[in-house]
């Protein structure tokens, strides 16, 4: 009897004693509180330069179609950057892009397609290349500077048709500023390329409506392209009878200020913390 | 190229709106960049007529005129002493605001109210003449908009001309574009000329010496020239597009150039020494003053047109003042000519010397269509000089030009278009172009010949390309190619650049992107020796500014400059990487060694969230990221160690080596140079070849490494350690004191100063024991910590701190 009273005593102090923590432990942690808008603790990862994302991004979706990457020198033979790309000597095409000099041979390559041909001197078709990479003009204002970046593609095997490269950058286009972007291909000129293309998409500020960015045209010229010229082909040994291809090239900067909105190229080179730390 | 819509109407009769003809000339390959509407900014001025012209009372230049604008009777004051009664003036009523900014309002000119303006062609913007009103012709309406009324609305289109289209040049160029485009006629005018009795072989005979370089040479002979200013509506159609009148003679030479993109040349006879024209090549060192005042050297290899004294005239380039037309010219000489292309383009850019004509002849003018341009012009001149055309023309041409023929094959144009056009398509719109086709025997070819204007069109892929530039692009389908599976990897230097990138990010990292550009002064600035290799870099022949004259030798410059940068904009904290390629020019080669290099550059203070103390940037942070970075590329045989190079500081200067070969160094920049660059932080800073890098990486796979299940025993231990000796050799004692069961050593403390005696450090070590095959008892570990310790006295003289 007295073991049972004892015991259901035993029983209400340990309740009671439960009860009292429990209140105890729940007045701490009432007490214990903290400002939730406070900054997280961290340390920051570094942002990678806008162009190198916007780069990453192109590459990505031409990998994704099988394309490989090559590369090639910045410094360049004027037989690659022009020459075996159909610019005859002292023909006005030339003047189509400001060139640095090293001597009379040797230049700063204006485009990345010098590793067309370089490519396609060592390998045969089939061939779906992309070459990213630096290149040079001597110009500079709001929307040019002497460096930028540029990335070239191509693909060269048999029943290749203009079809196929509307059909490649119509992909990319649309992955990469969005399914409702329209496009328009119209006549161009340039030497490695024969027919030519310059490619516009409907303003991606307006959407086409018309505004200062698109000139009021509302559209926006985004890239050049064309069917490679025979006479490309004929430098590199490839039978233009059997083989067809086409190439584009992407101004990298173009896209990028586009996509993000910049109004002066040169903020690029800056390197500004404030202005990298943004992407 | 700047095209008027009225102008090209007058050879095409075409309905659309300058909007959408720009469009339909931009979607077939001749883009309209941009689009300017004349006569909007004087659309309100009216025509007003001059009813009665006063004296006016208080000045004796000035009349008081009243003038009728169909509404009222206004009084104006006119200073033009050409203003008479019965006159159809334009007339600026108050409120108008004219070009160039002149707002008119009623205003009191000398005690008299003036309302509103009779204005001169210059104050309305159409031209030069400003020492008179403009007098309008009888039959417009008074009352009514004086630009409507007189015709003068119009837009100008500029249109980009590539270099291959040089036929489109000219009004009639894209005229013939238009019409095509639109199935509509090119109406080119009848050219009638009145050839006076006296045969031009009697005044001028051509002797051409370079017939390579001048295929073919025509003169005409023009007398009785009145040289005056133009009508007006030649020097406005000029000056809608942005040419100055100067004469009816040059003005007439101008508007040929453009209407039928034929440069020509007027030479004043009396100037021709032995009315001779000669064409020559120039002598080396000959000396020429163009027309433009400035006297040039010539060299051998460009073309002249001389008399038999002398050169007149820069072939295609720039005539000469020594015969160009003067007020008082009577008889000229008429040139048009067709000159080698690259001919014209070498002398241009080597005089540095650019017209329109140059701009022409280098791209390729039409050998046929020399005649016309020159009949149509000596038209003009008896027409609106007075001149009297000599009978004939004298001309060279000993070789006559052949037109092109091209073999088409249909089935050709749809493999590359990917297209299913009919053949009769296909020919449609190459005759439409003006292509003249010859059927053959062969049912899957067809001849084109092919046009003299048309320099562009050499092959059959040039046919198919005409094809599909006037079929229209947005005609043709979109399809994916079938693309066959493939993997190849990314190169290396891709793939490991990429990974570099990441990882540097994740450590805080921001990428930045310079210009390849360096000088000279930048080298001097890191204090880069003088016999450093790296100064032999790159030199570019036309650098935009002589800052960035050479192509890099490495990254440091780079880096430096962006800090600079950035320290100028408030951001001193900084945690920057680039990775680019350097130049190295190789003994030897032709091209430089192109090496791809990652630059490193931290500096200022950094903390780990907001109730933790500043950390400001030393050396070891430097260190720290090339040992996440070799961890990460798995770089096993990578070590760090001391260095040397005048940019560093003597004593903070490390290097990155892997198996013996030097990857890159980098530290605290020297004071000096911080001082060269205005710094007053400490910056650190590295430099990495990446393909060295990638030629060092270890080809074996990572191998797996058993994880012990038995537990761990701790230890830590205070040390006071002389200050010369390096935490390198005390792991060393600790390693050979014993050799199985350390799994790991950790160095958590590192103190100097108060209760340290000097010349001494304190540092704190954490030792963690484990076993593979048993669990570790304490008594064991006690008798290894004391042999550590006994040795770390014995060898090193460190003692236990109390
Ligand atoms: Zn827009």
């Amino acid at each position: 009897m007295a073991n049972e009273t004892a015991g259901k005593l035993d029983e209400i102090i340990n309740e009671t004693g439960k009860a009292i923590k429990s209140r105890e432990k729940a007045g701490k942690l009432a007490k214990d509180i903290i400002d939730i808008t406070l900054p997280g603790k961290k340390n920051p990862p570094g942002k990678l330069h806008p162009i190198t994302q916007v780069l990453n991004e192109t590459i990505d979706i031409f990998t994704r179609l099988g394309f490989q990457i090559k590369i090639g020198p910045e410094i360049e033979l004027d037989y690659y950057n022009f020459e075996a790309l159909n610019f005859p000597p002292d023909h006005p095409a030339r003047d189509m892009q400001d060139t640095f000099f090293v001597d009379d041979k040797i230049i700063l390559r204006t485009h990345t397609s010098p590793v067309q041909v370089r490519t396609m001197e060592i390998e045969n078709p089939p061939l779906r290349v992309i070459v990213p990479g630096k290149v040079y003009r001597c110009d500079s204002d709001v929307s040019h500077t002497p460096m930028f970046h540029q990335i070239e593609g191509f693909m060269v095997d048999k029943n290749i048709s203009f079809t196929d490269l509307k059909g490649v950058l119509e992909l990319f286009l649309h992955e990469f500023f969005g399914k409702n972007t329209r496009l328009r291909f119209r006549p161009s000129f340039f030497p490695f390329t024969e027919p030519s293309a310059e490619i516009d998409i409907s303003c991606v500020i307006c959407g086409g409506k018309g505004c200062r960015v698109c000139k009021h045209s509302g559209w926006i010229e985004i890239l050049g392209a064309g069917m490679i010229d025979p006479e490309v082909f004929k430098y590199v040994k490839y039978d233009s009878e059997i083989y067809t291809g086409f190439a584009f090239g992407i101004g990298i900067e173009r896209i990028t200020m586009l996509k993000f909105g910049i109004t002066d190229i040169r903020l690029f080179f800056d390197n500004d913390l404030r202005f990298l730390q943004q992407f | 190229m700047k095209a008027s819509y009225n102008w090209l109407r007058e050879y095409v009769s075409f309905n659309i709106t300058p909007n959408e003809l720009a469009d339909r000339l931009t979607m077939a390959g001749l883009e309209v960049e941009s689009m300017q509407s004349i006569g909007d900014e004087i659309k309100q001025v009216i025509v007003g007529k001059v009813i009665q012209v006063e004296k006016h009372p208080n000045a004796d230049k000035l009349s008081l005129c009243k003038v009728d604008t169909g509404s009222e009777i206004l009084e104006i004051v006119c200073g033009a002493p050409n203003v008479a009664a019965g006159q159809k003036v334009p007339v600026a009523l108050c409120g108008t605001e004219l070009p160039g900014g002149l707002k008119i309002k009623k205003s009191k000119i000398r005690d008299v109210y003036s309302h509103g303006m009779i204005c001169s062609q210059k104050e309305l913007g159409l031209g030069e003449i400003s020492s008179g009103i403009m007098v309008l012709p009888e039959n417009v309406n008074i009352g009514k908009i004086f630009i409507d009324e007189m015709n003068l609305r119009d837009t100008i289109l500029e249109i980009n001309v590539t270099p291959n289209r040089p036929d489109c040049l000219s009004i009639i160029g894209i005229a013939r574009e238009i019409a095509c485009i639109l199935r509509l006629p090119l109406n080119i005018p009848e050219i009638k000329i009145d050839e006076e009795p006296q045969d031009i072989n009697i005044s001028v005979t051509i002797e051409n010496e370079a017939h390579y370089l001048c295929p073919r040479y025509t003169a005409r002979v023009i007398t009785g020239v009145k040289v005056s200013p133009s009508p007006f509506w030649l020097e406005q159609r000029l000056q809608s597009i942005g040419i100055r009148s100067i004469n009816n003679i040059v003005d007439i030479t101008n508007y040929i150039l453009i209407e039928w993109g034929h440069p020509l040349h007027a030479f004043d006879a009396r100037f021709i020494s032995g009315n001779t024209i000669k064409i020559r090549q120039a002598k080396q060192g000959e000396k020429f003053e163009t027309l433009d005042g400035v006297k040039r050297e010539l060299t051998s290899e460009m073309l002249v047109i001389a008399d038999k004294e002398k050169a007149i005239a820069l072939a295609g380039v720039m005539g000469g003042g020594n015969s160009q037309i003067k007020d008082d010219t009577s008889t000229i000489i008429l040139e048009s000519a067709y000159f080698d292309m690259s001919s014209i383009r070498k002398t241009s850019k080597k005089l540095d010397l650019s017209t329109e004509s140059s701009y022409r002849f280098e791209r390729g003018t039409d050998i046929n269509g020399l005649v016309n341009a020159s009949l149509y012009a000596s038209m003009l001149i008896s027409k609106l000089a007075d001149g009297k055309i000599a009978k004939g023309m004298i001309e060279s041409y000993p070789k006559e030009f052949k037109n092109k023929i091209i073999t088409l094959r249909p089935e050709k144009v749809n493999n590359i278009l990917g297209t299913g056009l009919p053949v009769s398509e296909i020919e449609n719109i190459l005759v439409r172009l003006n292509f003249i086709l010859k059927k053959k025997d062969k049912e899957d070819e067809v001849d084109f010949i092919i046009p003299s204007f048309r320099h562009d069109i050499n092959r059959e892929i040039d046919l198919i390309e005409e094809v599909s530039r006037i079929y229209g692009y947005d005609k043709i389908k979109v399809h994916t190619p079938n693309i066959a599976i493939s993997s190849t990897p990314q190169p290396l230097s891709v793939s490991i650049t990429n990974k570099i990138k990441n990882t540097l990010v994740s450590c805080g990292m921001n990428e930045i992107i310079s210009f390849s550009f360096v000088c000279e002064e930048q080298f001097n600035k890191i204090c880069l020796s003088s016999d450093d290799k790296r100064r032999n870099a790159v030199k570019i022949r036309n650098p935009l500014t002589p800052e960035q004259n050479l192509m890099r030798t490495l990254l440091l410059p780079s880096l430096l400059n962006a800090a600079g940068y950035n320290f100028a904009h408030g951001n001193f904290n900084l945690k920057l990487f680039e990775t680019g390629r350097v130049f190295l020019p190789e003994e030897g080669f032709e091209l430089p060694y192109e090496e791809t290099y990652l630059g490193i550059l931290l500096t200022g203070n950094f903390s780990y969230g907001f109730d933790n103390t500043l950390h400001e940037t030393d050396i070891y942070d430097l260190k720290g990221i090339l040992e996440i970075l070799t961890d990460s590329l798995n770089l096993d045989k990578s070590k760090i160690d001391k260095y040397s190079n005048p940019s560093f500081h003597p004593n903070k200067c490390l290097s990155l080596i892997n198996s013996d070969i030097l990857l890159g160094f980098g530290g605290e920049i020297h004071p000096d140079v911080l001082e060269n660059y205005k710094f007053d932080h400490p910056v650190f800073a590295m430099e990495i070849s990446i393909d060295k890098l990638i030629a060092s990486l270890s080809k074996d796979k990572k191998t797996f490494k058993p994880i012990s299940i038995y537990p761990s025993i701790m230890r830590d231990m205070s040390l006071i350690v002389k200050e010369n000796i390096s935490h390198e050799e005390l792991l060393g004692v600790i390693k050979e004191s014993e050799k199985k069961l350390i799994e790991e050593i950790k160095l958590f403390d590192l103190y100097k100063g108060k209760n340290i005696p000097a010349g001494y450090k304190s540092m704190g070590y954490r030792l963690i024991f484990r076993s593979f095959d048993r669990t570790l008892k304490d008594e064991e570990i006690d008798k290894i910590m004391q042999k550590i310790l006994n040795n770390l006295e014995q060898k090193l003289g460190i003692t236990l701190r109390k």
